[in-house]
């Protein structure tokens, strides 16, 4: 059966790192399956008020290209233990952004769902 | 078959010219829902990736990818609404 969802564990905001996972979750919007993005360590600067205003890669800006993934309704998941280590507290992250440990990024991974780490 | 391609008279185009991946398929997506089911949609596009995105979202979602006709300096990709 083909898989219903993509879903990927994005380790850090680096353009070359953070750029991929997004466009592939916009694009698996496009073919009407679901998507979730699961950001913990470095990644986190992407879903953080403030910081990924200043990524770019040619055209393509961070900030901009998380709201777009959003407003597509791709998911997104700060990891918990992540922001704790890192010092990182909930109120500093984008609105619309849930925290959750690695149970919820599995739990999502388990059914039917294309898995990439980045 | 794709010699008749160009002569397709669609019932909307979406000109998504200009734009990157994943531009093109986005506009794709969502003109489509604008178009009945069995009438065709054209896409313009200037990015070369997307000849290969479309009939893949084509496969994917259920429309019938019917070819492309190469235009001066962009494609025109032709899809069936498929339900």
């Amino acid at each position: 059966m083909s898989a219903s969802k993509y879903t990927a564990v994005v380790t850090s905001s680096e353009p070359e790192r953070v750029f991929p996972p997004l466009m592939l979750a916009m694009g698996a919007r496009a073919m009407e399956m679901d998507a979730v993005l699961f950001f913990t360590l470095s990644g986190l600067k992407a879903i953080m008020k403030g910081e990924a205003e200043g990524i770019s890669l040619g055209s393509y800006n961070l900030a901009e290209m998380v709201r777009q993934a959003q407003e597509l309704g791709v998911r997104m998941v700060a990891c918990s233990t992540a922001l704790e280590l890192m010092g990182i507290s909930a109120d500093a992250l984008i609105d619309g952004v849930e925290v959750g440990g690695v149970a919820t990024y599995l739990s999502e991974a388990a059914e039917n769902a294309i898995t990439h780490a980045f | 078959m794709s010699d008749n391609v160009s002569e397709i008279q669609a019932d909307k185009i979406v000109d998504a010219r200009g734009t990157s991946c994943p531009g093109p398929l986005l506009a794709a997506k969502k003109a489509i829902g604008e178009v009945a089911v069995g009438g065709v949609l054209e896409i313009w596009s200037s990015d070369p990736g997307t000849k290969n995105d479309i009939p893949a979202w084509c496969q994917k979602v259920g429309h019938e990818y019917l070819g492309c006709a190469e235009a001066d300096g962009y494609s025109r990709l032709f899809v069936r609404r498929g339900k």
